[in-house]
C-alpha cells in the first residue's frame, strides 16, 4: 500500500481518521419518546382490513412449574398463522431471560381484551420450532386452559402472509400487541417503513414499538402480515447536568423499532410442513432452525480481450432487482491490478443479480448463482473505448 | 502514415505502464516510430496529451526512475506530469487489496485543473507517497478529460478520499443515478455511451529521462482531441515488493 506523507524531505507523522459509532439496542425495552405521530387519513377499506388482522393477535403468558402463581404473567404478543393453531412469536418472548430456557407453559389468550379476558379464552402452547439467529419461534394451540385438547375441526383466526420482500421504503404499516404501555390490552399504531436492511433481515420502522409489542404483528394496509415487531435501538446521549464533566443522567432523541420480515416466517412454516398440525401425537422436543452458512464471494473481472479490469466495481442486489439503491446493495467490492475482487459482506447461497461498473467499459449486469461453498465468479466487461 | 499502435482502453491500459518494460508479461505491442510520433503528438499539440515522470527520493534527492522500478517498503516517490491541453487530471490509486483511493486532487489541494505546458507533481510541494510494507502492485488510474468528473471529486469528502467505501456512495456508483452525495458516475447510466475513453499511444521514458513518458490520443479518425463526454484513462503500474 502507499500513502502520501506530507513532507518527504522529514516524513512527518500522518493522521488517521477513525470513525466511530455507538448504538443503543435493547430488546423491545426502550419506551420513545415522540416515534409517532398520529396520522390521520386512513381510509375505510384499510381500517376494516388492520380491524379483521386484530382477531389472529393473542397475548402470550408463560409460567414455571416452580412458580408461587398459579396464574401465568403476559410476556409479550403472539400472531396466529394457520387455522390449526400455529402461531409465530419472538423467542425472547418464551425464553426465560435468567435460564436462557423456555417457560414450562406457555398460553395464549385470543382476545382484544388480553389478560382480562376469562381463562376460557386462554389456550396452552407446545413450542414447534425455534430460530434464535433471528430471534423467531412457531407454536401451537395444544389444549385449552383446563388441559383439553382442541378438537381437529377447530378453526382459528389467521392473517395472511404478505410479501415482505416486496414493501418499499414509506409504505404505511401498523403495529398490533399487547403492549404493557397500552394496559394489556390489544393497541395498534401506525407508521411507515423506514428502511430495510436486506442483508441482516430487519425493517425498520418509525412506529411505535415498545416492550409487550414483541412477537405481535405488524401488518399492511392490505392487513396482512409483513413482519414481526422484535427490537428496539434508541439514540441515548449521556447528559452532564451539574458540569462536572461526568455524565449524571441520559437523554433519549428518538428510536427505531426493528421488525422481523414476515418471508422468514413463511420459511419456518415450511419446515415443519403438515406434521404438526393439530391433534398430532407425540410431543416432540422443539426443533432449531439451522441458518445455511454465509458465502464469501469472490471474482475476477476481465475485459473481452481476456485482460484483467483494475478498480472495477462489484455488488450484488436481490434477484432481478433493476435498480441499485442503499437498500437493495446487499454487498461490494472493487478489483485490484489483477482483476481479482472479494466482495464486503458474506451472503446466503442463492441467486442474486450481480452489477458491476469499471471506467471506460460498459455497465455489465447478470444473475448469478452463489454455491454453498467459497464462490468465484468470472466477470466479462465490453469497451467503451472510441478510436 | 505509419500505422499506430493502439493500446485499447478496455482494460484501463495495461501499458505495461509508461514503460513497456515494467512488466513483460503484459507488454504492449510496439512498432517502430510510436514513442516518436507520441511525442511528436504531445509537442506540437494536434493531440490532447501528457508526459510522465515517476520521482523516486535517493539521497534526499526526487531522481526519475523507470517506472518498472520494483519499490520497496520505505521508498519515497512523487510523480510529476505536464499536459499539452486545457482540462482536468485525476489519479485513482488501486491498491493491492482493490479499494481505490483519489490520490488527485487531495482535500488540501482540490484543483486538479490543468493548463498546457505547466509542470504538476503528485503530491504536490513537498509531500511525497510513501511505500508501506502491504507489498503488490498499486495500479495508479490516470483520466484526462475536459470537464470534472462529479463522481471522482465527491470522493474528496469521504474518509482518507476511498471511492465506494459507503453503501451509499457504493450504490450510486453501481446504480449511475444521484444521492445527496454522489452524481454521475463513469459512465452514466445503464448502457449509455454518454462517457467514452480515448484509445491513447504511448512513449515509454527511460531511466533518468526528464522528459518521461508520454501519452497521447491519436490523431486519426475522430481526431486526437477530446471531447465532452469522453476521456482517455491510462494506467501506472508500479510493482512494490
Amino acid at each position: 500500500m502507499i500513502r502520501v506523507l506530507k513532507h518527504w524531505i522529514r516524513s512527518a507523522p500522518t493522521a488517521r481518521c477513525a470513525l466511530s459509532g455507538a448504538a443503543l439496542c435493547a430488546c423491545v425495552a426502550v419506551v420513545s419518546a415522540g416515534q409517532s405521530a398520529n396520522r390521520g387519513g386512513i381510509s375505510q377499506e384499510v381500517r376494516s382490513q388492520v380491524r379483521q388482522a386484530i382477531a389472529s393477535i393473542g397475548l402470550l403468558s408463560v409460567r414455571n412449574t416452580s412458580d408461587a402463581s398459579p396464574a401465568p404473567r403476559p410476556r409479550g404478543s403472539s400472531v396466529i398463522v394457520r387455522s390449526d393453531g400455529v402461531l409465530v412469536t419472538n423467542h425472547h418472548v418464551i425464553t426465560n431471560t435468567r435460564t436462557g430456557r423456555p417457560y414450562d407453559e406457555i398460553f395464549l389468550t385470543l382476545s382484544s381484551d388480553g389478560e382480562m379476558s376469562p381463562s376460557s379464552a386462554r389456550y396452552r402452547l407446545k413450542l414447534l420450532l425455534i430460530n434464535k439467529d433471528f430471534d423467531l419461534a412457531l407454536l401451537r394451540v395444544v389444549a385449552d386452559a383446563a388441559g383439553t385438547p382442541i378438537p381437529k375441526s377447530f378453526t382459528f383466526p389467521t392473517i395472511a402472509i404478505g410479501d415482505s420482500r416486496r414493501i418499499r421504503v414509506l409504505e404505511d404499516l401498523f403495529i398490533i400487541g399487547f403492549p404493557e404501555g397500552g394496559g394489556s390490552t390489544v393497541t395498534v399504531n401506525r407508521g411507515v417503513v423506514e428502511g430495510k436492511d436486506i442483508l441482516a433481515n430487519w425493517i425498520k420502522t418509525d412506529a411505535r414499538v415498545i416492550r409487550g409489542n414483541s412477537g405481535g404483528a405488524a401488518v399492511s394496509g392490505e392487513g396482512q402480515l409483513i413482519g414481526i415487531p422484535t427490537k428496539v435501538v434508541a439514540d441515548e446521549q449521556p447528559v452532564d447536568r451539574d458540569g462536572d464533566g461526568f455524565p449524571d443522567d441520559s437523554r433519549k432523541y428518538g428510536a427505531v423499532g426493528f421488525l422481523r420480515p414476515s418471508h422468514l416466517v413463511k420459511e419456518m412454516l415450511a419446515q415443519i410442513g403438515d406434521e404438526d398440525a393439530a391433534g398430532a401425537p407425540a410431543p416432540a422436543p422443539p426443533k432449531q432452525v439451522e441458518l445455511p452458512a454465509l458465502v464469501t464471494v469472490r471474482g475476477i473481472v476481465r475485459s473481452s480481450g481476456g485482460k484483467p479490469v483494475a478498480g472495477a466495481l462489484v455488488g450484488l442486489v436481490p434477484l432481478g432487482e433493476g435498480t441499485v439503491t442503499e437498500s437493495t446493495l446487499l454487498t461490494w467490492g472493487s478489483t485490484n491490478a489483477e482483476g481479482a475482487f472479494k466482495l464486503n459482506k458474506p451472503v446466503p447461497p442463492g441467486r442474486y443479480t450481480l452489477k458491476a461498473k469499471a471506467i471506460a467499459n460498459e455497465p455489465y449486469s447478470s444473475d448469478v448463482e452463489i454455491g454453498p461453498s467459497a464462490s468465484s465468479l468470472i466477470v466479462e466487461m465490453r469497451s467503451l473505448t472510441v478510436r | 502514415m505509419k500505422a499506430i499502435v493502439r493500446l485499447t482502453l478496455a482494460v484501463l491500459l495495461f501499458c505495461g505502464l509508461i514503460t513497456p518494460s515494467m512488466d513483460a508479461g503484459q507488454k504492449p505491442p510496439q512498432k517502430p516510430g510510436e514513442a516518436s510520433r507520441a511525442r511528436g503528438l504531445f509537442v506540437n499539440k494536434k493531440s490532447d496529451a501528457m508526459s510522465i515522470l515517476v520521482l523516486k527520493l535517493v539521497d534526499g534527492t526526487m531522481v526519475p526512475v523507470n517506472p518498472s522500478t520494483e519499490f520497496k517498503a520505505g521508498d519515497n516517490i512523487k510523480i510529476q506530469f505536464q499536459s499539452n491541453f486545457e482540462g482536468y487530471i485525476y489519479v485513482v490509486n488501486i491498491e493491492p487489496n482493490g479499494k481505490r483511493k483519489l490520490l488527485f486532487p487531495q482535500p488540501d489541494a482540490a484543483n486538479n485543473a490543468v493548463s498546457p505546458g505547466e509542470r504538476y507533481d503528485i503530491p504536490p510541494g513537498t509531500a511525497a507517497i510513501e511505500f508501506d510494507k502491504e507489498v503488490g502492485t498499486e495500479v495508479l488510474q490516470v483520466i484526462m478529460s475536459r470537464s470534472r468528473i462529479p463522481y471522482l471529486d465527491a470522493a474528496l469528502k469521504e474518509p482518507e478520499q476511498y471511492l465506494s467505501a459507503s453503501v451509499a456512495t457504493a450504490a450510486a456508483e453501481l446504480g449511475g443515478g444521484i444521492t445527496k452525495k454522489v452524481t454521475p458516475v463513469v459512465p452514466a447510466g445503464d448502457g449509455t455511451n454518454k462517457v467514452r475513453s480515448r484509445d491513447i499511444i504511448l512513449a515509454p521514458g527511460k531511466d533518468k529521462d526528464t522528459e518521461g513518458s508520454v501519452v497521447a490520443i491519436p490523431d486519426n479518425g475522430s481526431g486526437g482531441k477530446l471531447k465532452a463526454g469522453e476521456i482517455a484513462p491510462f494506467e501506472i503500474r508500479l510493482k512494490h515488493r
